[in-house]
């Protein structure tokens, strides 16, 4: 590789890891660590797998096609399915949106002592201008690279020593004595949290934003690997850190304000305040990427101007959308909804709709009109049949899961 | 019968009966022809293989079994628009038997 | 023009993504139009469709229709699809290249009607300032 590719690959990583962890990951990862202990690790490391195998392949479909993936969607499967991916994202992004809103407004509390509703409207409002009034590079890199601070929680891992022997022990999955409607919950939020649609269609759309080409393929396949296992592992200590304070202690985690006691306890007041910055940070990133990535969902499947590079004037309704988006997004966080039980709620709604997203892969990822000679391996097959089971069997116990172990 | 415009889109997953009632098929695909004067239709693929191979199934079709991938390889069947009765587009009949059907290559 | 002799009207056309000369997008075609003239004239497509209505009775007409007298009733105009002419269609590829220019296109209406009423109105849009 060139040095100037080798560049582009360590950017993507930094930015898969700035995207990768966000409100969702850090409070469904803490917690399991404090609910069981390390047992949860492997539905991380589970779920990081999927995404590093659908990333690879929205960005193969993005650097060989130029079409981003909602676009093949329409084109492919025709409106009629569409329409099911469409106003499921809708809902569930929204309702992640939300959340992200509401981390930073805890963030935000955390830092400054001021309740988290009265930080919706502020924060909203940056959001939107960042993306009236910035481009896709600021967002995807400038926002990404702060997202380094939640490098805070490996740190935090490593002070607790928590032994390596226990945390290999999670990789391999075990049943708790008890409380197992809460355990499955735990697996399906943290799956749903990391195989995050907004994440692959974001990906790919970038890719189309940045002008991917044929020669993109080995960076994109670095990227995603490296970018992805990054992340996961950024997850995992956050798990490691919510175990070594909370379930050696038997505390259980009912609010955001506990988490940063992760951080707090081995790294003292600078740890609490560089969790807070780095909640803002995280959820910050995430809230810019989803509104963008519902703003792209519409553009592409309705074949209107897009791009966060064009001016507002250019895109009207691209730019409407998330608009529409980030207000609606912020109102729940305003009226005061628990944003914790919200986040738990929207990613556990995630795993819903996921077979709907993964599906179209199998069909896509194999037409040679779109991908030439650049079509699955078998191998990478078996991943995205393995992944839609995986997704269609989590969508059906994810609502009696809710019922039953979601409190 | 005067001229009359129909869309494409509404015939689409509609179940073609013959004209002893029987179903047919559903329509899944209209090949077209183009040519100086304009684009003329020439047939309607009906049934399950014309989804299929609409959604270009025969990619991953060996990853299930390869005489799956066989059966979806071979041509699907296609009615002639002679053949077709499009009178009221929302119950669309054949203007002969099923086993009349003169198919035609995809 | 450089079209394909023989075409699959769904799998080519419908749904594919609309562009101008200049490659701009103009939407997609949500809906394709048959001419029929009896039983012994070949159906001809004549037209391609493009248009909220159009989509809205792709997935139910008869809620499309119920909406729509819902808002008659509240006094809203029904937006009409745009109908484009076959002949228009300069290229079928990967999109379809329509011999118009997006700037006067009437499939943009919608775009520009929201330019024109919000997008303007809130500062820092890109919009120069006229001299």
């Amino acid at each position: 590789m060139k040095p100037k590719q080798i560049f582009e690959v360590a950017l993507g990583v930094v930015t898969s890891v700035g995207g990768f962890l966000e409100v969702g990951s850090i409070a469904t990862a803490a917690q399991a660590g404090a609910m069981f202990g390390f047992q949860l690790v492997w539905a991380v490391v589970l779920g990081t797998l999927c995404l590093i195998f659908l990333i690879e392949m929205s960005g193969r479909l993005a650097a060989i096609s130029h079409h981003p993936l909602p676009a093949a969607v329409r084109e492919r499967f025709g409106f009629h399915y569409f329409a099911m991916p469409l106003l499921a994202e809708t809902v569930i992004d929204l309702l992640v949106l939300a959340s992200e809103i509401g981390g930073v407004c805890l963030g935000l509390q955390l830092l400054t002592g001021v309740r988290f509703f009265y930080w919706a409207v502020p924060v909203a409002f940056i959001i939107w201008l960042l993306l009236w009034r910035g481009t896709f590079s600021i967002i995807e890199y400038g926002v990404s690279i702060l997202g380094l601070t939640t490098v805070v929680f490996i740190v935090a891992a490593a002070k607790a020593h928590p032994g390596f022997h226990n945390i290999g022990a999670g990789f391999l999955p075990t049943l708790p004595g008890d409380h197992k409607a809460q355990y499955w919950f735990l697996a399906v939020s943290i799956i749903g949290a990391t195989i995050s649609p907004y994440l692959v269609n974001f990906y790919s759309s970038g890719a189309v934003e940045d002008k991917w080409s044929e020669k993109d393929l080995v960076p994109n396949r670095l990227t995603a690997g490296i970018g992805m296992s990054f992340g996961g592992t950024i997850s995992i200590a956050v798990l490691v850190a919510a175990v070594m304070v909370f379930h050696s202690r038997a505390i259980s985690i009912d609010t955001y304000e506990q988490i940063a006691m992760e951080v707090t306890a081995p790294l003292g007041i600078w740890g609490y305040r560089i969790f807070g910055i780095a909640l803002i940070i995280a959820c910050f990133g995430a809230a810019l990427e989803l509104s963008l990535d519902i703003a792209y969902v519409y553009a592409q499947g309705f074949g209107w101007r897009w791009s966060e590079d064009l001016q507002p004037i250019e895109a009207s309704r691209f730019t409407l959308v998330y608009t529409i988006f980030i207000f609606a997004g912020c109102l729940p966080i305003m009226f005061g909804i628990d944003p914790l039980k919200l986040t738990l709620f929207s990613m556990a709604a995630t795993a819903l709709i996921l077979p709907l997203i993964v599906f179209p892969f199998l069909i896509i990822m194999n037409d040679k009109r779109y991908l030439r000679n650049h079509t699955n391996s078998v191998f990478a097959n078996a991943v995205v049949c393995f992944v839609i089971l995986l997704a269609a069997a989590m969508a059906i116990v994810a609502i009696p899961l809710e019922i039953l172990g979601g409190h | 019968m005067k001229q009359r415009h129909i869309h494409v889109e509404y015939l689409l997953g509609r179940t073609v009966r013959d004209i002893d009632g029987r179903r047919a098929g559903r329509i899944e695909e209209i090949q077209v022809e183009l040519s100086s004067r304009g684009c003329f239709v020439t047939g309607f693929v009906l049934g399950a293989r014309g989804l299929l191979k609409r959604l270009s199934f025969r990619g991953i079709a060996p990853l299930f079994t390869p005489s799956l991938a066989a059966n979806v390889q071979r041509r699907a069947e296609v009615v002639p628009w002679q053949q077709m009765d499009l009178n009221d587009p929302k119950c669309p009949r054949l203007r002969c038997r099923k086993d009349e059907i003169h198919t035609m290559p995809a | 023009m450089s079209k394909p002799q023989k075409l699959h009207l769904i799998r080519d056309v419908l749904d594919k993504l609309l562009v101008d000369r200049d490659n701009v997008p103009l939407g997609r075609v949500d809906g394709i139009v048959l001419l029929l003239r009896g039983e012994q004239t070949q159906p001809r497509v004549v037209q391609i469709e493009c248009g909220m209505v159009t989509l809205w009775r792709r997935l139910s007409i008869r809620w499309a229709d119920r909406t729509y007298r819902i808002g008659r009733r509240l006094g809203l105009r029904r937006q009409r699809p745009v109908r484009v002419d076959w002949s228009k269609i300069d290229n079928i590829g990967r999109e379809l290249t329509l011999d118009v220019l997006a700037k006067h296109s009437p499939l943009l209406a919608g775009e520009r009607w929201l330019l024109e009423r919000v997008i303007r109105h809130i500062p820092g849009n890109g919009m120069k300032k006229e001299t």
